[in-house]
């Protein structure tokens, strides 16, 4: 009953041409514990980000990313992708300008609290905790979101670890469960990061270049694992690879030097001629070849 | 009137107290701003400075002189050995280097008490400097205001060499990153050597100086170097107006808190830590009052 | 050469320390005289305070240089509670502990704000003032000259005074054993991935939703509760309290012990302490009245030649100011 009433109050602070869109959405998704309430999912404007000195990362940006769709951030090294997903993370403060999050400012809110309040990512060098096993990183990640008290019980610590299988199943990393984490290979630990982000239960997914130095395998598991996320998950992936981006996101945003170039759909986007010179043209069959490498 | 009138030789004493603090953290601040090293030595280095200073001095200004001088070299070869010490030690962070000088500042303690006793060493004033003068109707010791004075003109030289020399500014260039002045071909032993030889010698001059304020004792390693670390913790590290208001806080705290209340006097140096450490945070990186709040919250 | 693979096995790397240690504390009392049992009752106290730094120091990244003020804290609590008549060893115990862990509630809140080296230099500063408030604070705790001839305690009440030393030792072995089983039994929980996990990627543990500031906080207090405990023990065995159980090298005894035992293993940090009071007596003999010196050196020492010891104490990560990622 509490997320009714809480699903009301976020309605009333809506503006109104956001509404009866955001009581479509709530209305499809009413059965999930994650029921979207607005059309906007992040919703950033004017945000600007100068770092100690003076580069400026991302200049006034205003975005948008609608609920439960896949949304794709591309653009050339250097054009604050990722500070925009910092930013959106709570990782950094910005300098100027507003984050909203499902009709809330969030602005000012801790990525603690963030986290809490749904927001998950990965990270371009996934971090996870080596001494420990695939499976007691999936509990950790899970653990301040889940409702279960007495976490620290060693009981109740396993039968949340236990809770935690489907999302060892969604990442596609079921057989290194009782392995530790410091022994999977690249690929590995990049699918376990995103089981961890998973683990959050999110409304909002940010995926910091989860292509990265995959091999093909690696990225048809990723392919996979993408395809198999919730419906009602809102994705932000952070890419160079265009092929990845056109697999799998519903519209593309393209950055060039902190500052929003075109949004689109994949199409769109590779027929847009700005994008082609500023971006594929030069150097969008490089990210390719150097993602191999790397 | 009355209590400007009680406590105002208190007050000034307190200035005094905090001149010769700052003084004695420069040298501390300097190696851990710059070098990362936290000296936990740097007390028993000022405690050398005062037992040599009070070991020669007999009363004449030559001797204060040497005093000086033997202070001062003592501190800097007492830095040297630190250098040597901790040098091996660089690359394996901080922390074992703060170690190290744990366990040098327990060995130099022992050894301090061995050659010197457990009794308090007074140092021998210069005649001319060891009667009393009178300031707006207050008898105030000439040596106390010789020492303020003496202790300005030094905390000035300090500020004048780290502002706008080119030693300085290569000082300041290596606070921000050290790899830089390895790049501009100074070994980094050098640089390592250098700043120990340089906080060592401030320490022992220190120590040399304020004996007759903080003399020579079993005590003055302790004091000295939990004083120096408040007025270093509360003056933002790397700062050096900061540092010198630090210093003549605690200083007043030291003399005139105690002489109002004495009781009081190590609480508030407590409560004045909290609240620079807290007050800071704030101001500073907002994660870690964040992170408390998330977790209020949950 | 290498070590076989069972001789590393966990059962063997705990069990064997572990039992030889207990057969020790057991049977050694009935071949040591009065100074030797008292000794190891001192050990003991001490080897609980270091357990309680390689809480902080090991488990959560908190290597800290001030933890004989909460010692001092629970210390002075069980001689004031003596002077007033209340002589229960297990109400002195739990007193103690509470007032601690109060006493690292109020300063961790100050502590936990820093870093690095300056987390060092923090602690440190505040377990010096803590020595130099209890030497001020006459009225409660006798000045810089302390308390002394505190009563011996009962250790339930109705139960007869502990007279000797080898009563108090039974009592403060009693006492260790089941505070340390406490500890390793919460370490070995969840808790202990918890503080680990915060120790090695704090900012990891924050995107996930981790409000790590406030676990470490916890863990300060925890520490310094048991830090408490380990004060009032001593305050049994030496029934005199003054300032210097609080000193520079009893935090300086106490962090070397950790260094030895290994961070994050409570055991060892018990073992650790007991081997330099073991030593600092061995050695005094020929050198008497340089217990300091011989610390000192023994700390030198180790850091040379121990470097993987050293190496399991560590400091949080430093704050990310930002920077382009």
């Amino acid at each position: 009953m509490t997320d009714v009433s809480s699903v009301s109050a976020n309605m009333s602070s809506l503006p109104a041409n956001a509404s009866s869109a955001s009581a479509n959405m709530s209305s499809v998704s009413a059965s999930a514990n994650t029921s979207s309430v607005s059309a906007n999912m992040i919703e950033v404007s004017g945000l600007t980000k100068a770092f100690s000195g003076g580069t400026l990362a991302v200049g006034g940006l205003d975005l948008t990313f609608e609920a439960g769709r896949r949304h794709a951030v591309i653009g050339p090294n250097g054009a604050g992708k990722t500070t925009l997903l910092n930013l959106i993370a709570g990782e950094l403060r910005p300098t100027a300008g507003r984050i909203r999050y499902n009709g809330r400012d969030v602005t000012r809110t801790s990525r603690v609290k963030r986290s809490r309040l749904g927001i998950a990512r990965t990270f371009q060098q996934p971090t996870v905790w080596s001494t420990l096993s695939v499976a007691d990183n999936i509990a950790l990640a899970a653990w301040p979101h889940s409702k279960v008290r007495g976490k620290w019980r060693r009981g109740r610590y396993r039968s949340l670890s236990e809770s935690c299988e489907r999302y060892l199943e969604t990442a596609g990393i079921t057989a290194l469960a009782s392995r530790p984490a410091g022994a999977l290979a690249h690929g590995e630990r990049r699918m376990l990061d995103i089981g961890m982000a998973l683990a959050a239960d999110p409304r909002v997914l940010l995926l910091d270049e989860p292509a990265a130095g995959l091999t093909d395998q690696g990225v048809e598991r990723l392919l996979t694992a993408m395809r198999a996320l919730p419906e009602e998950v809102t994705v932000v992936v952070v890419e160079h690879d265009f092929a990845f981006v056109a697999a799998i996101a519903d519209t593309v945003t393209v950055l060039q030097d902190g500052k929003l170039l075109a949004t689109g759909t994949p199409t769109e986007i590779a027929a847009d001629a700005a994008v082609r010179t500023a971006y594929l043209g030069e150097s969008g069959a490089v990210p390719d070849a150097v993602e191999e490498v790397v | 009137m009355g209590a400007i009138n009680t406590h105002f030789v208190p007050a000034l004493d307190g200035v005094a107290y905090g001149l010769l603090l700052f003084v004695a953290a420069a040298g501390l601040t300097l190696l851990f701003g710059i070098g990362g090293v936290l000296n936990i030595a740097h007390g028993t280095l000022f405690a050398l400075g005062g037992y040599l200073a009070a070991s020669v001095s007999d009363g004449s200004w030559s001797s204060a002189f040497l005093g000086l001088a033997v202070a001062t070299v003592g501190g800097t070869l007492g830095g040297g050995l630190l250098a040597a010490g901790t040098l091996p030690l660089a690359d394996r962070g901080h922390l074992p280097q703060a170690l190290l000088t744990f366990g040098l500042s327990l060995v130099g303690a022992d050894v301090l008490t061995t050659v010197y006793g457990t009794d308090e060493h007074p140092v021998v004033i210069p005649k001319s400097v060891n009667g009393t003068v009178q300031i707006f109707g207050h008898v105030y010791p000439t040596y106390r205001l010789m020492f303020i004075v003496v202790a300005s003109v030094l905390a000035l030289a300090g500020t004048y060499v780290l502002g706008r020399t080119r030693a300085g500014a290569l000082l300041r260039a290596a606070a921000d990153d050290r790899e830089m002045v390895g790049a501009m071909g100074y070994a980094p032993w050098r640089v390592h050597a250098a700043l120990c030889g340089a906080a060592g010698a401030l320490a022992g001059l220190a120590g040399g100086l304020g004996a007759p304020i903080i003399g020579p004792g079993p005590d003055t390693a302790d004091k000295v170097l939990m004083l120096s670390m408040v007025v270093i913790v509360l003056g933002r590290p790397g700062s050096v107006l900061g540092a010198f208001g630090a210093a003549i806080a605690v200083g007043e705290i030291e003399t005139l808190g105690v002489s109002i209340s004495s009781n009081w006097a190590p609480y508030l140096l407590f409560g004045l830590m909290a609240v620079a450490l807290v007050v800071r945070t704030f101001r500073g990186s907002s994660a870690v009052g964040a992170g408390a709040a998330a977790g209020a919250h949950a | 050469m290498r070590i076989p693979a069972v001789l590393l096995s966990r059962p063997v790397r705990i069990g064997v320390p572990g039992a030889v240690l207990a057969v020790f504390l057991l049977i050694a009392p009935s071949s040591f005289d009065g100074y030797g049992i008292s000794l190891m009752s001192k050990a003991l106290a001490l080897g609980v305070l270091a357990v309680s730094v390689s809480i902080l120091a090991g488990y959560s990244g908190l290597p800290t240089m001030g933890q004989a003020a909460p010692f001092l804290v629970g210390a002075y609590t069980a001689g004031v509670m003596s002077t007033h008549g209340h002589t229960v060893g297990v109400l002195q115990l739990l007193c103690g502990t509470l007032v601690a862990a109060a006493f690292a509630a109020a300063t961790g809140l100050v502590a936990i704000r820093t870093r690095g080296v300056a987390f060092l230099m923090t602690t440190l500063a505040l377990g010096e003032l803590t020595v130099t408030a209890a030497g001020e604070w006459r009225s409660l705790t006798g000045g810089t000259d302390g308390m002394y001839g505190i009563t011996p305690i009962q250790p339930l009440p109705g139960m007869a005074a502990l007279s000797s030393d080898r009563s108090i030792y039974w009592f403060v072995l009693t006492a260790t054993a089941i505070v340390i089983a406490v500890v390793w039994w919460v370490l070995r929980s969840p808790v202990g991935k918890l503080l680990l996990a915060c120790r090695d990627h704090e900012a990891r543990m924050r995107s996930a939703g981790h409000p790590v500031t406030r676990y470490q906080w916890l863990a300060y207090v925890a520490a310094g509760a048991l830090a408490g405990f380990g004060g009032v023990l001593m305050c049994t065995v030496n029934a005199y309290v003054s300032p210097d159980d609080g000193s520079f090298s009893n935090s300086a005894l106490v962090l070397l012990a950790v260094v030895l035992g290994g961070a994050t293993s409570p055991l060892g940090a018990l073992l650790g302490a007991g081997l330099i009071v073991a030593t600092q007596d061995w050695l005094s003999g020929p050198f008497p009245g340089h217990g300091p010196l011989l610390l000192g050196l023994m700390f030198i020492v180790a850091v040379y030649a121990l470097p993987d010891g050293v190496a399991g104490i560590r400091f949080r990560a430093p704050k990310r100011r930002g920077g382009p990622a």
